[in-house]
């Protein structure tokens, strides 16, 4: 017998396609015939398309779609445009920014990094095009404008780590290359360099954010989902003529904590979790090597690092008379 | 009387696992019951030896307390009180805490009539932080593997695991948790960005609903996955970076005692490579 | 009946069977800490790499001595090296080289047809350097070796070349145009062996300071720029690779700079970067010159020179790192200590006594 789960959909109801609320008089008209993909029922909304592009939608796609064959296109040059080997080699492959010969020089040699800034270029002006769409789909649909802004709080982390913080330090080679396995080796050597990440405290603020937001959204969508035989996904509904679900959902919280937020309170929770992630990371990301070079002594100037024991025989520092000899030996004095 | 103006007529009597009615009451907002009695008691317990702990350590500047575990030749035994037994009774509480935590949340989803939904979240949490002091401690051998508790000791704790298997980026199923961790706070932004817009559309205009929420999202990236979709998405990838965190501790020494990035030998060495020639 | 699930179940199944069985997992091994309690300071029992289990077998019989207490400058022609040997130890020594060495080509891999005296091989030169370096080794580096030492064995184990050694590399061809890729050595079995070495020219061989982090909380403009420090990382690595340990080894991680919080492991570590240089630098280096020659006239340059994983794009010299002599292991199974009590004349002297008695000697 057909019955209502909370985790998927049991059965499936086909209606007519939604058009989405009227245009704008002026405005480009949406593009793409809906179309239902039965997967995507099992969870959430069957209807894909129509969707609105607009100028900057398209400029946006078109400026991405360029740094991506940058990208890939000096990838695949890399590997002498064997596709075996494109394809085995692809998470190393890399499109690094210029070395710090050139410092910030906005016109290096193409193979040594002018790639690697057109790519940038392009990246950022597909992202930025896409923050205007998305303001203007807001304003356009007469919503609050809360998204695009929490999306600006991800592109300042992006600028950080590509733009203001080179040119905060002076060269583009502070930045971080284009690939995979090379962002993490950055992200490794950018800890190791500045001595232990894990003591600046703007990405201790981050990190927490990061599992804080993890933790809002399963405590969030584990109450919805508890209450929504009664309703209760219906938000925006449960905001503006509360019913049963948004009372049970608040009491469960006040029960289980002593404290509850309500249907729209709990969203500027979330809002403000998610967005303070990038915000502070951002922060932390710019502070390192720019006014801290060394995040575990600051952590030690400031009182944060505990003392261990000391093991038995560890040694002080190397001694002094023994590092000269060495020194004779390998320069063969 | 801390009570909200619906509230009186949701609180009844009964839904209680265990101990019938002797708990059955609240004491301001908190619901009691026979698990609110041990989470407290824990939670009083842990608290109280964690000061202890202090105390009797070299410092009280915040930042820098920690109770350690014993030391790795203790293996799994009994450790004395100041030399990990501390950590060892602080664990007991945490776990025991934590699962009457979670076991009273169950009594309360019983008493509203809501489904399991957030102890059953609520559990992943406790399943990573009994895969880090508890089960890969066991596969190890030793309780000296589990993660000291103070504010910057674990994160030495963090750094040093890390570098023993020299970067630690290169876990599978590391890169997992960790694209679930970003996945999530994305989704929530989101979603949480979506319901304030809606909510709050400006001075004079309307408040929205679902259907300007599904046309946002259709008209910016062409599908909205619709109201319960995104709480079930929201879920799945919650949940998701809290089992593949817990994935990646535990396969970190107990199978795997080497540098992450060799574990990736298989994939250099994949006969479809060959098809090419020799490269 | 709806494909959906099944379709779903067989691709969870699959997934999980190749997650168990493709990737080679080593199960639970003894860990032993090695600092001080809390942070995890823990190494692992070294399960080091297939790739190096099979070179860490014991070294061959050692040949029979033969008394002959003539000195063996007296019993031999052109004694230039090993002048401080009696003729017994000196034929039980140049035989069991040949063992460690040379197994398979013999005495002729160094030795012109017949004539031991004649010079006309040039590989003869180079064994002679690497015994004076087996003997600098012993006698100047015993902060790294100890008391231990080390011998042919230590790093040959049976070939000719050993079989871990890396190769400073010509830039990779390239488009005009185009980013250049990473000196990636693509031909490598195991992560080990791919990342690229140019780090390894950097630390092992040319002067660049090691310094990562820097001394103060704030900017001080000391320190090597991120891409640098990328390489010493690097460097690292195959260090760690090399001896089957991790970083909590010598490092704790929260301070890598810091001595006060490293472990005793750190100093013999470090000694041993020093000595890895050394041997680049003042032996390798030196050698490497005359490399084109060795390989002409060697009977089969190809199987005598180059280990068969090396064979093909490599151009460069060899050199060696961590991994030449530990195979793996934090105390290499050379075997060496007990070795050298059978053939003292690896032991000493060092570099400035040899040197000054080849002054005095007049040999040129």
């Amino acid at each position: 017998m057909p019955q209502f789960h909370t985790l998927w959909t049991h059965i499936e109801l086909r209606g007519p396609d939604e058009a989405g609320p009227p245009l704008q008089i002026g405005s480009p008209g949406r593009i793409g015939k809906p179309f239902h993909s039965q997967w995507l029922g099992r969870i959430g909304e069957m209807q894909v398309l129509p969707t609105h592009l607009g100028p900057t939608g398209v400029a946006s796609l078109l400026c991405g779609f360029i740094a991506i064959e940058i990208i890939g296109l000096n990838m695949l040059a890399s590997v002498d445009w064997n596709p075996v080997r494109f394809i085995r080699l692809l998470p190393f492959l890399s499109l690094d920014p210029p070395p710090a010969k050139y410092g910030l020089n906005p016109f290096p040699a193409l193979r040594e990094g002018g790639w690697w800034l057109m790519a940038g270029f392009f990246l950022t002006a597909a992202i930025l095009l896409w923050w205007v769409k998305m303001y203007r789909r807001a304003r356009a649909l007469g919503m609050g404008t809360h998204i695009p802004w929490c999306f600006a709080s991800a592109i300042w982390l992006y600028l950080v780590l590509g733009f203001i913080r080179p040119i905060a330090m002076g060269s583009w080679s502070e930045a971080v290359p284009f690939g995979v396995i090379p962002h993490l080796n950055w992200t490794a050597t950018f800890s190791v360099r500045y001595g232990n990440i894990f003591y600046n405290p703007f990405h201790m603020l981050s990190i927490s954010f990061l599992y804080g937001s993890t933790m809002l959204f399963a405590m969030h969508a584990g109450t919805i989902l508890a209450v929504t035989p009664l309703g209760g996904e219906r938000e925006t509904h449960q905001i503006t003529d509360r019913g049963t679900a948004a009372e049970r959902a608040a009491l469960f919280w006040r029960w289980t904590m002593g404290f509850n937020s309500n249907y729209e309170s709990i969203h500027r929770w979330l809002y403000w979790f998610a967005t303070l992630v990038t915000l502070t990371g951002g922060i932390g990301i710019l502070a390192t090597g720019t006014l801290v070079d060394n995040w575990y002594l600051w952590g030690v100037k400031n009182g944060l690092a505990p003392q261990y024991r000391p093991a038995p025989d560890l040694p002080v520092a190397p001694p002094a008379k023994a590092l000269k000899t060495m020194q004779d030996k390998v320069l063969g004095r | 009387m801390a009570m909200l103006s619906f509230e009186r007529k949701y609180r009844i009597a009964g839904g209680t696992l265990v101990g019938g009615s002797l708990f059955d009451f609240w004491v301001g907002p908190f619901y009691v019951g026979f698990f609110g009695v041990t989470a407290a008691f824990f939670a009083l317990l842990g608290t109280l030896l964690i000061i202890y702990g202090a105390a009797i350590g070299p410092t009280w500047a915040l930042f820098q307390i920690s109770i350690d575990p014993p030391p790795v030749a203790n293996g799994l035994a009994f450790a004395p009180l100041k030399h990990g037994g501390l950590w060892q009774i602080i664990t007991v509480c945490a776990l025991g805490a934590f699962v009457s935590w979670a076991l009273r949340q169950v009594e309360i989803c019983r008493k509203l009539g809501m489904g399991y939904h957030v102890p059953v979240a609520f559990s992943f949490a406790i399943l990573a932080y009994a895969s880090l002091n508890v089960v890969r401690p066991i596969l190890l051998g030793a309780w000296g593997y589990g993660f000291p508790y103070g504010i910057m000791s674990h994160l030495d704790w963090v750094s040093n695991v890390g570098y023993q298997h020299l970067h630690f980026h290169y876990n599978p199923a590391h890169m997992i948790a960790v694209t679930c961790f970003f996945t999530t706070t994305f989704a929530l932004g989101l979603h949480a960005g979506e319901i304030l817009a809606a909510a709050n559309p400006g001075k004079g205009k309307p408040v929205k609903y679902d259907e300007y929420e599904s046309a946002y999202f259709r008209d910016t990236i062409a599908y909205s996955i619709g109201e319960i979709g995104i709480h079930r998405l929201g879920y799945f990838l919650a949940l998701n970076a809290g089992l593949w965190s817990a994935v990646c501790i535990i396969i970190s020494g107990p199978f795997w005692t080497q540098g992450w990035p060799y574990w990736w030998d298989w994939y250099l060495n994949l006969p479809i490579w060959s098809t090419g020639g020799k490269i | 009946m709806r494909i959906g699930p099944p379709i779903l179940a067989v691709g969870l199944v699959c997934a999980g069977l190749f997650t168990l069985f493709v990737p080679t997992w080593n199960l639970p091994t003894k860990g032993t800490q090695t600092g001080p309690n809390g942070p995890s300071l823990v190494q692992y029992a070294p399960t080091g790499s297939p790739l190096f289990q099979t070179r860490n077998g014991p070294p061959p019989a050692n040949p029979p001595l033969v008394e002959d207490t003539r000195p063996a400058t007296e019993a031999y022609k052109n004694v230039t090296v090993l002048t401080d040997l009696n003729a017994g130890q000196f034929m039980q020594l140049q035989q069991a080289i040949t063992n460690w060495v040379a197994p398979q080509q013999g005495c002729d891999f160094c030795h012109a047809g017949g004539d031991f005296a004649s010079d006309a091989k040039p590989a003869k030169a180079a064994a002679r350097d690497m015994i004076k370096m087996v003997r600098h080794l012993n006698a100047d580096w015993t902060e790294h070796v100890g008391v231990a030492g080390v011998t042919c064995w230590s790093c040959h184990r049976g070939q000719p070349v050993p079989a871990e050694i890396w190769f400073s590399r010509p830039p990779h061809p390239q488009g005009a145009h185009m980013d250049k890729p990473e000196n990636w050595n693509e031909s490598g079995d195991s992560v080990r062996q791919f990342f690229p070495n140019a780090g390894y020219e950097l630390y092992l061989l040319q002067d660049t300071p090691g310094l990562a982090q820097s001394y103060t909380a704030l900017p001080n403009g000391q320190v090597a720029d991120q891409v640098v420090v990328k390489r010493l990382y690097e460097v690292m690595m195959q260090m760690s690779a090399g001896m089957g340990v991790n970083c909590t080894y010598c490092h704790n991680s929260r301070a890598f700079y810091d001595w006060g919080q490293s472990l005793p492991a750190r100093w013999t570590g470090y000694s041993g970067i020093q000595m890895t240089r050394d041997i680049n630098r003042n032996v390798l280096l030196p050698l490497a010159v005359r490399m084109p020659e060795i390989r002409e006239t060697a009977d089969d340059p190809h199987t005598i020179v180059l280990p068969a994983r090396m064979r093909g794009p490599q151009e460069g010299n060899g050199f060696v790192l961590c991994a030449t002599c530990h195979y793996g292991l934090p105390k290499p199974a050379d075997h060496a200590q007990e070795l050298l009590t059978v053939f003292p004349g690896l032991k000493g002297p060092g570099r400035e006594h040899a040197a000054s008695a080849t002054d005095q000697g007049g040999q040129p």
